[in-house]
């Protein structure tokens, strides 16, 4: 660092402000001893206590990321498991196409023709009853079943009416 | 190492041992840096806390630093910077309006342990507590670092023409107080 030239701030305020020249220049202030020997180390401590953090900070950074993209995950998981549970609830879409609305009305026309063959159905387990429902839809269209059964007359009619049935069976009424 | 001049401790930094350029350079500039901290603040345990600040952001930053300013200079902006931060975060979190900032600062010199002036040198350190901010800096640089207004400008960012102004007027008020209180 390069001071002005020894004597210009002197002449310099003994010119403009003389009554400041009154007092001394030296410096009026103390640190404690050694403080200048010691100051490098500090500040060395401080540094390295700081590149630590730093360094746990970006890995705490790191690990927030991953926590953050696996929430957002589990969110969109979660969020696709019931988007297609409602959708299934609401009877949009089901079992081979056909609407759970359509089945719950297959089933209520059941429980009027047969009481009993209703109530089997619905004690089942779920994925039982759906094969009953399986084994009807079969035994219907593979002419196991005759075409007098009221229950079954309703359901090939449905069939057809909503072009579920194979073109070869088309004209079973 | 000390005879190294600042391009040279610069470059030490950038294709050698940073950690040693970065050691010298606070030995070379600590006594320097400090005092300029020192008259700002007053207290000594406030000084360091600033000082070591200072140093930190110069090892944070000095890798981008390439030598378009003087290194002493732009060591001594960010010691002002961050004095003048301290005394805005002090005076923001206990409410203190920036007068009573300057009262407190007087009181301090009063009960400081690590001041050895005598009444004369105790007056004219409070007369520079009068002073406005700037005027404040300008007027420790030139009368005690003796620095030219060419490195003031560079600190501080202002004309030379307009320092040579603010250390005539900060002189003058310095002076009154010093006549007539």
């Amino acid at each position: 660092m390069k001071k002005e030239k020894p004597g210009i701030i002197k002449k310099e305020l003994m010119d403009k402000v003389p009554g400041i020249s009154k007092a001394s220049k030296d410096n009026p202030f103390e640190v404690p001893e050694d403080y200048f020997a010691g100051l490098p180390e500090a500040v060395e401590q401080l540094k390295n206590s700081r590149i630590k953090k730093s360094h746990r900070t970006v890995l705490g950074y790191s690990a927030q990321r991953i926590m953050a993209y696996a929430g957002a995950l589990a969110i969109l998981i979660f969020l696709g498991i019931s988007v297609l549970f409602l959708t299934h609830k609401d009877g949009i879409n089901d079992f081979a196409g056909i609407d759970n609305e359509h089945f719950e009305s297959y089933f209520s026309y059941l429980a009027a023709y047969d009481e009993a063959h209703y109530y089997d159905i619905l004690i089942s387990e779920e994925g039982e009853y759906l094969e009953s429902v399986d084994a009807s839809l079969q035994m219907a269209l593979w002419g196991e079943v005759t075409e007098d059964d009221p229950y079954m007359e309703y359901l090939l009619e449905y069939m057809y009416l909503y072009q579920y049935l194979p073109d070869d069976m088309a004209d079973i009424d | 190492m000390d005879h190294l001049d600042d391009n040279e401790l610069l470059e030490m930094f950038h294709t050698g041992n940073p950690d040693y350029a970065f050691n010298l350079i606070m030995r070379k500039y600590q006594k320097n840096i400090y005092w300029h901290v020192r008259r700002l603040l007053i207290d000594h345990e406030d000084s360091n806390d600033v000082v070591q600040n200072v140093f930190l952001k110069v090892w944070e930053n000095i890798g981008t630093f390439r030598g378009d300013s003087k290194m002493y200079t732009w060591l001594y902006r960010i010691a002002t910077n961050e004095a003048l931060s301290f005394l805005k975060k002090k005076q923001r979190r206990f409410f203190i309006p920036l007068v009573d900032v300057e009262a407190i600062l007087s009181d301090k010199l009063e009960t400081d342990q690590y001041f050895k002036g005598d009444e004369i040198q105790k007056k004219l350190q409070k007369a520079i507590l009068k002073l406005p901010e700037k005027q404040r800096i300008i007027f420790n640089l030139r009368y005690y670092d003796e620095m030219k207004y060419e490195d003031m400008s560079e600190i501080l960012g202002t004309s030379t023409g307009a320092l040579k102004a603010s250390y005539h007027i900060a002189a003058k008020k310095v002076e009154e107080f010093l006549i007539n209180d």
